[in-house]
Formats: structure tokens, sequence, C-alpha cells
């Protein structure tokens, strides 16, 4: 662990070093300016005046890099550079937090054990703000047309959105800008200035923060994919097939799930008709949203390797190799029913890394030989080489987590909140919120050879008290911390399991668009109106081709109804943003 | 109220003189009725019509920040960008033939509840019957939409049924061609014995005198029917008629929102229904006022024509 | 009573069939959730057919799950002093409303029938009714759950149709004894109109124990809940945000269904107990509401 430290800070100071030529011969690139609060619109004039050189003071004392982050003594939080406690008298923040669907039989997240042993570290009490599961989006929105914005918000700016974009909500002075409190957030700077795309993600283009994101420990290290392609391997060996890697073969295995297992679901898929993230997809060269090709921003639909697909998920369905009723499924996520995988009514899926595990045996399931293993996206030909294109709708950046801590402009303790939250960055906390306390060693985890934490297995899913394992979650370790530990994620888990994540985790980052690119406020606005009725009507005729509602024939007229609809000014604003982002 | 502008100035002033004292005359005697009036109309004017102000939005492009003072005028652009939308005429077409196919099927059908049940001479039979009747209502929108969808989900009870009588094609929630028979459906289930209830209400109160002289006339159950029963409740039914016509644009989104899905869009989103996804969900106010607007306007005109044609028919009327 | 016909006699027949097959499909989906609820979760989330009888041996497993779950307590309580309280409100403020509109020689009649029944068209819309709540210090309050959305014209026009069939003699004879409008309505209209009265509580009480929206942008603090909103999210969602939750808490797994049954029977249990009991004064109200009218 330690040397990996030595190793990336060495590496982090010669990236600061090349970033630093680079920006010497580049002045018309957008960096920042920490000095002067972004607080205007004005992006040219805060590339104008963008500071010069790594070294440069400011008034606090601090030394900046010329990205205008604070250099610090720290890389990944090894040492923590956050004073505690954090507050003299006791202070209470509130920090909406939208965690309800996860809480177990927890009423508060006050009687997480992490959250309690911090109050008592940062002397500060948090009022958790639990919006109810299934509306957040809705009580986001309203948290604007409320008076009481909480101190601090823990949001998915994926799904949450502030209309008008993140930027908008700085300038209309919801939300700090982050830029001009890095000083007191050392621990957050150690994270930003060793590693290069989590910075240029956290930034605007126009060089505003929006909050503190949340990253993975392994940022820069490899991106962890915890879903991806599935098959019942029990199955597999029933119908005496291998495991399938080109779309023939996969036809083949589909097939014999149905003739020789009757499978009801021989390949289940969302509910939307095309997996989220593209998996199955993938090697069509294509992917079900918008994605990039050196640069170039295409649109999934638009394409004809599209139709192709489609074309084929319209046959498979016909011949009743898909889930008869992939639609009606509630869930809009991608978990297949319960009853269907209980049942073995699902032949392969694309699912979360925990299913994969024979977990549901171990739960006194009904069929002893339940095994589902995970297996890499299909090829059209043996040769093909696949890139998926569209790693996680949620994260769509292997840097970043889903969630970032904004901090309410107006609040009446914006440092402390900023600073019990760059506490998380540390990683003698971090290491706590993701595993359980320090003294908790030995019941609720245990140290693996080199030092770092395993969360222990059996306390989380045959609790001895027998607390169920979505509550130990959030009462032992903490959900969704703001850096996330990786191992965490894996070596809890069971090693077929583990097996899936490393074939699935075989990225190149080269066609998604990260999801870090920051329309401008107009930009933003013209996407969003437009885009929105754009991805309903996709979503929506995605499943009629494949159910034969609509005919294949007629896509081409479906691609100029879509540019009807403006997609091809949506694709414009995606690239506008894209090209900015990458001149971070 | 009156405005004879061409009248000369002094019968104006003796009309006005005599309002007055109209006015002063109503107010000794009413006096406690205005003051019964003053909570009501407080509530109506505080809930109901200050909100209206946010109707500006509508023409707006409106920010929370600037307010509705401070937003940028746009004129009729949301009304403009709605009607050019694709989705206005599925829309339209949505809330029109589920509030349409609701009036036809569940407004009747409490009527003809209450005259059989009205029909029964057991007086225990009928009892139980009519509390049967009433158990659905007892039972939330939340919970009726998950059974809902516990029956018609791949291989529940209803997609089993429809299946055995010849259906094809699957999960029935997910098929846009069954979202009304369901919506409705499940809609009728669930008021049908409460929506019967004013109208036995209103049967229990005709006068029961009125049969037994039918009875001396010799009339037997079917012509009491048609011309005591029926023309005893017929005022009911004309009013909760109007009512009924008056709403036609307006299918909620409450259950709307909890039953429907990208793969029943297609007859299931009804304005109410995108009014607040395009509302609450992506914070498109100004959009989602002008919709809303445009619908009440709709409603409005509705309201307006029915309640006119039944004066004129029934001399039953709202106002 | 009197000879019927042939023809009465078999419509009586088919009659009482129909009633009783309407009264089946009534009380069928209820049923089914009343046996998956006390089924082996197993054998449960292995079925999807009607479930007449309890799968494999019956088990109150479910409940127990359901039971510990205090947010369901704590809801349930917040839902009976809602209903209770909001429909009070909205009684007596349409009882005044129905008084007032069924006057016949008010003056100002026409413009307060008019500011009434126009908000049955017109409405200002999600958001500026959220701001008015707001600026009224509302939010995260139980008022949220009180006031708003508790007078509807509907309610107030079936009543004020029902007030002004009182005969107009009644009141005036009163008017002459020297009483005046409070005590006309207090001692002539309400007694005669019991039965309506209780309709519109029926319909208050039903509209505010079905609520779940309002609650779910008016309130935030989890123990100001109602119950319908905690119902939604055990048994409606699976939400975006929860799908790791669901792939992470596969010990409950299995139970979902049964716990799902369980929690609906839980919230309808109550219900079914005291409806028979509610609906028994009401009816006998119907009848002497009619025998005096």
């Amino acid at each position: 662990m330690s040397k990996k430290r030595i190793l990336s800070a060495i590496l982090a100071a010669a990236l600061a070093a090349s970033a630093l030529a680079s920006c010497n011969n580049n002045n018309g690139g957008s960096s920042s300016n920490s000095s002067t609060p972004a607080s205007d619109g004005s992006s040219s004039t805060a590339s104008a005046l963008a500071s010069s050189g790594g070294d440069d003071a400011n008034a606090g004392g601090t030394t900046k890099n010329e990205f205008g982050i604070p250099i610090v003594d720290a890389v990944d939080g090894d040492t923590n550079l956050q004073t505690f406690p954090i507050s003299e008298s006791k202070i209470t923040l509130s920090l909406w937090y939208p965690m309800a669907g996860s809480m177990g039989e927890l009423s508060d997240f006050n009687d997480a054990e992490f959250f309690k042993w911090y109050e008592e570290k940062t002397n500060i009490h948090i009022d958790f703000i639990l919006p109810p599961s299934g509306s957040e989006a809705d009580a986001f929105q309203l948290l604007f047309a409320s008076d009481d914005m909480p101190d601090m918000l823990y949001s998915q700016p994926a799904g949450q959105k502030y209309r008008g974009g993140e930027d908008k909500a700085i300038e209309d002075g919801y939300f700090v800008n982050m830029v001009d409190y890095l000083d007191i957030a050392p621990n957050y700077c150690g994270w930003l200035n060793n590693h290069d795309d989590f910075r240029r993600g956290a930034f605007s283009d126009t060089g505003k923060m929006y909050g503190m994101w949340g990253g993975w420990d392994t940022m820069g290290e490899r991106a962890l994919a915890d879903q991806g392609l599935a098959i019942r391997k029990d199955f597999l060996d029933a119908v005496k097939k291998e495991v399938p890697t080109t779309y023939d073969e996969w036809y083949d295995v589909l097939v014999a799930f149905r003739d020789e297992l009757h499978i009801e679901a021989p390949f289940y898929t969302s509910k939307w008709g095309i997996d989220r993230t593209g998996e199955f997809m993938a090697g069509f060269d294509t992917a079900p949203y918008f994605y990039q090709r050196d640069g170039k921003v295409c649109y999934g639909p638009m394409d004809d390797q599209y139709k192709e697909y489609l074309t084929m998920l319209h046959q498979w369905w016909e011949e009743g190799l898909l889930d008869k009723d992939f639609a009606t499924r509630t869930s809009t996520g991608i978990t297949a029913d319960n009853d269907m995988m209980l049942n073995d009514k699902v032949g392969a899926l694309v699912d979360y890394g925990t299913r994969l595990a024979n977990v549901y045996v171990t739960r006194g399931a009904t069929n002893p030989d339940f095994f589902l293993v995970g297996v890499t996206q299909p090829k059209k030909s043996g040769s093909d080489a696949v890139t998926p294109s569209y790693r996680d709708y949620a994260s769509g950046n292997d840097m970043m987590q889903t969630y970032c801590m904004t901090f309410n402009a107006d609040g009446e303790h914006i440092e402390e909140a900023i600073r019990w939250n760059d506490g998380f960055y540390a990683q003698d906390i971090l290491q706590n919120a993701n595993f359980g306390l320090e003294e908790q060693e030995g019941t609720v985890w245990y140290a693996a050879e080199d030092g770092h934490r395993v969360g222990i297995y059996d306390f989380r899913y045959k609790n001895p008290d027998g607390i169920s394992s979505a509550t130990v979650l959030v009462q032992f370790w903490t959900k969704n911390p703001p850096i996330r530990v990786e191992s965490a994620q894996i070596e809890q888990s069971q090693e077929v399991q583990q097996e899936g994540y490393q074939l699935w985790s075989t990225y190149e980052p080269s066609r998604w668009i990260s999801n870090r690119i920051t329309p401008t406020a107009e930009e933003g606005t013209e996407f969003s109106s437009t885009y929105t009725d754009i991805e309903t009507y996709v979503q929506e005729c995605n499943v009629k081709f494949i159910m034969g509602q609509m005919s294949l024939d007629d896509y081409d007229s479906y691609r100029e109804t879509l540019k009807g609809m403006g997609i091809e000014r949506c694709i414009e604003l995606r690239q506008a943003a894209l090209d900015r982002y990458y001149a971070r | 109220m009156t405005n004879s502008s061409a009248a000369p100035a002094t019968e104006k002033q003796r009309e006005r003189a005599m309002k007055m004292k109209l006015i002063k005359r109503d107010w000794r005697i009413n006096k406690a009725v205005y003051l019964m009036a003053l909570p009501v109309l407080a509530y109506f004017i505080i809930f109901n019509y200050i909100p209206m102000g946010g109707i500006l939005m509508a023409f707006q492009d409106y920010s929370i920040k600037k307010g509705i003072l401070g937003s940028q005028w746009v004129g009729l652009l949301n009304f403009t960008n709605f009607f050019k939308s694709i989705y206005f005429g599925r829309l339209i077409r949505n809330t029109l033939l589920i509030s349409f196919y609701g009036l036809l099927f569940s407004f009747p059908f409490p009527i003809i509840f209450a005259l059989c049940l009205n029909e029964v001479r057991n007086k225990h039979f009928k009892k139980v019957t009519q509390t049967i009747s009433y158990l659905p209502y007892f039972i939330s929108v939340v919970v009726v939409v998950a059974i809902l969808q516990d029956f018609c989900k791949a291989g529940g009870v209803l997609t089993n049924l429809a299946k055995a009588l010849g259906d094809t094609g699957g999960a029935l929630i997910a098929r846009p061609e069954w979202f009304r028979t369901l919506y409705i459906g499940s809609n009728m289930w669930q008021h049908l014995g409460y929506n019967s209830i004013i109208f036995i209400s209103a049967l229990a109160s005709i006068d029961q005198e009125l049969y037994e002289a039918a009875v001396i006339d010799g009339a037997g159950r079917w012509k009491q029917t048609l011309y005591i029963t029926l023309p005893g409740i017929s005022s009911t039914i004309v009013v909760l008629l109007i009512l009924r016509l008056g709403q036609i644009m307006n299918v909620g989104y409450e259950k709307t929102i909890l039953m429907y899905g990208p793969a029943t869009y297609e007859t299931a989103d009804v304005i109410a229904s995108y009014v607040y996804r395009v509302g609450l969900v992506d914070a498109n106010y100004s959009y989602s006022t002008a919709i809303n607007l445009f619908n009440s306007v709709i409603n409005f005109l509705v309201l307006f024509v029915s309640n006119l044609v039944s004066r004129k028919l029934s001399e039953t009327s709202l106002w | 009573m009197l000879k019927r016909t042939t023809g009465e006699k078999v419509f009586a027949v088919f009659n009482a069939i129909g009633l009783i097959m309407l009264s089946i499909v009534f009380v069928l989906p209820v049923w089914h959730v009343a046996m998956g609820s006390i089924s082996d979760p197993l054998k449960l989330s292995a079925t999807s057919g009607l479930i007449l009888w309890p799968l494999g041996d019956a088990t109150l497993g479910g409940y127990k799950l359901v039971l510990q779950n205090n947010s369901i307590a704590i809801s349930y309580l917040n839902t009976l002093i809602y209903v209770v309280c909001a429909t009070a409100f909205g009684t007596g403020l349409s009882i005044l409303a129905a008084y007032v509109m069924s006057r016949k020689d008010l003056y100002f009649k026409g413009p307060i029938v008019f500011i009434v029944t126009f908000t049955m068209i017109f409405n200002g819309g999600l958001i500026p009714t959220y701001m008015v709540v707001r600026n009224l210090g509302m939010l995260d309050t139980r008022w949220a759950m009180i006031i708003p959305a508790s007078v509807t014209a509907y309610n107030i026009i079936i009543m004020r149709t029902s007030f002004a069939s009182v005969p107009d003699a009644l009141s005036e004879a009163a008017t002459i004894d020297g009483a005046g409008h409070f005590r006309i309505l207090a001692q002539i209209i309400l007694p005669v109109s019991k039965s309506i009265i209780a309709v519109i509580v029926l319909f208050y009480g039903i509209q505010h124990w079905n609520s779940w929206f309002n609650a779910s942008i008016y309130l935030t603090e989890r123990k100001l809940f109602p119950l319908q909103l905690t119902l939604r999210e055990i048994v409606l969602l699976s939400s975006e945000n929860s799908i790791v939750a669901d792939a992470d808490g596969q010990d409950v797994e299995i139970y979902r269904p049964l716990i799902k049954y369980a929690t609906i029977m839980v919230s309808v249990i109550p219900m079914m107990v005291i409806y028979p009991f509610v609906q028994k004064y009401f009816v006998s109200g119907v009848m002497i509401g009619s025998v005096k009218g």
C-alpha cells in the first residue's frame, strides 16, 4: 500500500510538471483562478485571468498549483490534514441524504456506528433529511422552492439536476463555489492533485466547482465495473455448451435454453429493452445513448449498427428468447425480478456483481445448483475487439462516483460543513466509513496480509445478531461514503463474484463520455428541454421495435422523427461541452 | 353588477341608492351568513386564488431565484411549444379517451347497482352486499395499484385469465392497449359501491307514498322504477353528471404515475402526468404551468357548455 | 307484501346472483393478498396465480417482520391524526359554505358561489400552491397535511344541494321564533342532514387516508410521513437509488413478496374492521334522513 502511494506521488509530480508545461504553451485553454471567486458567469475572462504558475501564493499563504488547487502535503488522504474537532461548541448541520431506500431497519443514520463516532470526533451533529425514496428528484427540485435549503446536500448530480446546470446553481446563489473553499479542504485537494481526470471532472468549464465529488480509492489505476453480463453456468452445463463469446454462439445457447430447458426468459433485458449500460450491444459498435469516437459525439439510436442490434433483438423476441414481459418490469434498473431468478426463469442477464454470488443458495432458496457467472461482452465474430462505449450511465466516469456534496451558499456554517466533509477524504476516516471503526477489527472487519481492511463476509451476510445485510451495511459501514474503497466491494464478495468484476473491468475509457462534461446554462436549458422528450421517445420506441409494434422498416422515418425533435442540435450541444471538457 | 351606461345620471344615482338599500337590508338580515362565509372565502382565496397568480409563469421563462416579477416574459412561447410538441396530440387523445371511457362505464354502473340493490327485498342480503361493495373503497390507491400490478404481471391472475380467453401478449400491465381497461376497471372496482352511496341515499329519500300510490294504481316494479324512482333521483344524476363532465380533461396524475411506465406512455400519459413530469421532475415550471393552464381553460369551457345545456334541458344547474 | 309477477321473480333471482358474483369480485383481490400474506415465503415467491388458501404452512413471519418496522407504526399514527383533523376541518368549513350557498335571499350569493365553484376548474398548479404552503410556514409540519387540500368545492356543492332541499318553511318558522342563522344551521339544518354529512365525512376521510402525493412534496421529516407514503416505498418502488440496496440486501429478498402482502394487509385490516361499523351508522343515518325529509 505504502509503496503504491510513493509511486503515485512521484507520478503525480511528473504529471503536474507536464501539465504545467502544457499550460504555459496553451494560454487559451480554460483553467481557473482560485483567488478570484468566480461568482459571475463570464467564462472567457476567467480563463484570461488564469494563474500563471504552480508556485503562485495567494493571500492565505497556501501554495497553489496551476489549476488553483492548494498544494498539500498528502496524497490521497494518507495524512489527515484536517484539524479536529471541527467546531469548538457543538453545532448541528442539516444534510440532505437520499438514502431512504437503503436504511434497512435503521430509523436514523445517527444510530449508525460510524456517524456516532464521527459526531464525537468533529463535534458536529448531523440532522439527516431523507427524501421519500422514489421521489428524490422531486424533493431535490422542491428544495429550491422551499426556504430551507439544508447546509449540505449529498446528491447525485446525474439524476438530481438544477434546471440550467451546476454552474447556474452556483450563479443563482444556491451553492457555494467550492473553488473558494479549497484552502480548508486539504484532504480533498490531495486527491484532486493526484488524479488528472478526477480534477478535470470536479471543475466546470468556467472553472467553478459544484461541490466535493465522490471518488474511488483506486482512481487512476483501474475502473471498477460492478455490473455486467452474466449467464447461468449450470444451464450451460445442462445443455453442454461453452460460455458464448459471439452473438451467434449466444443465439445457439439461448435457443438451447429455450428448447431444452424451457426457460421462460433465456435472455432477460431491462424494461427499456436495451440494457442501460449497453454491455450487450457493445459488440455491435454502438451504444444506448451518447458516446464518442475519438472526441466526436455520436448518438447510438442514430447509428445503423443500433438498428442492426434492434433487428437482432426483435428476432430474438419473436423466437421467444427474450423475457417476454421485459417491458413490464417495475424496476427501472437492471436487477431482475426475484421470482424470476429464484424460479430459474432467467438464463442470462446484465446485472450487478452481487447477484453473481450464489447467495440465493446460501439463503436457503430452492436450487442448490444455482450458479451464475460473469462473462465478457459478445462480439460479432471471434476476431473483433469489443469497445464498450457506455460504461455506466450513473457514474459515466471511471474516476467519479455518482455522489457530490454541495454546500448551501446561505448556510450558517459553510466552513464547518466543508471541513466535516473533508474528513471523509482522509484515509483514517474513510477506512472507518468503508469498513467499520478501528476498534471493530475482528468483529466487523479484519486486516488482510498487506494491511488493508476487508469487511467480514459472515458478519454481513450471516450476522450473529440476525441483523439483515442491508442494515449491517448502513449500521456498521457507510453507504456510499465520498471516497469508496473498491476492495470493500470486491474482497468481501465470493470468488465467483470477484471473477465477474475482473472480467468486466477491462474497459478502455475511450468511448464513453464523462458525465462530468458541463453544458453552459443556455446549453443546459436547451439540451434538457429538447432531450427530455427525445429520451422518452427513444425508450418507448426501443420497446416497440423489439416487440414489433413498430416495424424496423420504418427505422429511417424514426430517425427523421428524432431529427425533427432536435437530436442533431443535442449532439452539437454535447460536442461543444465535450470539447471544453478536454480543454480543461 | 348592472351596467347601463346609456342611462341618465339621475337614474343611475337612484339605482345606486336602491342597491345600497338592498345591500343594507341584506347585511342586516344575513350578517351571520356572511360571517360564516368569511372563513370559507379566506380558505379558498389563500389556497386557490393566490396560487392562481402563479399562472403568470406560463408566460415567462420562470426562474425561482428571480421570482414572478423578475423572470423574463416570453409571451405565448410555452404554449406554442406545447402545440408543436409531438406529444400534444397524444396527451389530448389519452386524456379525453380515459375520461370518456371512464364516464361511459363508471358513471352508469353505480346507478344501476343502486337500482338493483333497491330491488332486493331481503334486508340482510341487501345490507351485506352493500357493505361488501364499499370494501374496495377503503383500500388506498397505492395498495390498489400494488395489487393491480401483482395481478397483471406475467403469470398474474388477470394475465392468466386473459391468456385463457385467447390473449397472447404477456403481462397486461405493460401493454398500452390494456392500460385504459386496467385504469378504468380498477377505478370501477374501487369506486362502484362508494359512488352508489349517493344514489342509494337519493333513492331512500324518495317519498314512499308515491310508491304506495303507484301500487294502488296497479303499476308494477318496472313502471315504478321508470316513473317514480328514476325521476326521483334524476336531479342527483344530472348534478353529478355535470360535475363529471366538467372534469373531462382532468385525469388525475396520482394514480397514473403509480401505474404507468415507458411501455405504456402511449396510452397512459395524460396531460396531468405530463405536467407533473415536466414540472416537478424536470423543474420546467413555466412549460408545465402553461400546459396546466391550457387544460384548465378547456375544462372551464366544457363545464360552462354542459351546464348551459343542462339548464336548458332540465332546469338543473350548478349556478 | 304484494304478490310478485313471474317476471319480477325471475329478475329477483338473477339480480341476487349478479349481486353475489359482484360481491365475490369485490372481495377476491383482498382475499388473495390475505392468503398470500400468511403463505410460506419460498412457495409464495415461486407462485404467481390466484392464492385461495395459504401456500405451504401458514406463517405469521411476514407480519412479524412488518411489525418490527417502526416506520409503519409511526406513519400509521400520523395518518390517523391527519385523517381525523383534516376531515373535521374540511367538514366544518364545508358545512358553513353549504349553508351560505343554500340561502336563497343572499344578495352576494352569486359571487360567493362563483368563488367556490371556480376553484373546481382553475387551480394555480403544483408549484404556486407549494409556495403558498411554504410561505405559511407549513412545510414539514402536520399542518401541511391538515389544512391545504382539505376543502373541496365538489363536496360543498353536494352538501348545498342537500341543504337547499330542506323545506324553507322550517327555517322560516325558526326565524319567526327569533332564531339566528347559527341556530338555524345547528338546530334545523344539521339534524335533518345527518346522512349527507356522513357522506361528506366519508368522502373527506377517504381522501386523506389515500393521499400520498402532497406528503411527498410537503414533508421531508420521516417521522411525519403518512402511511401511504411509507407503503409506497415498501410495496411499489424499486427506485433507481435503491438498486444497489436491492442487490445488496439479498437475504430479505426472498421475503419481499411476503413482506409486500403482509404490509398491505397491515394497512388494510384495521379499515376492514372499522368500516362495516362506520357504514352501519351511515346507512341508518341515510334512513333517518330520508324518513324525516
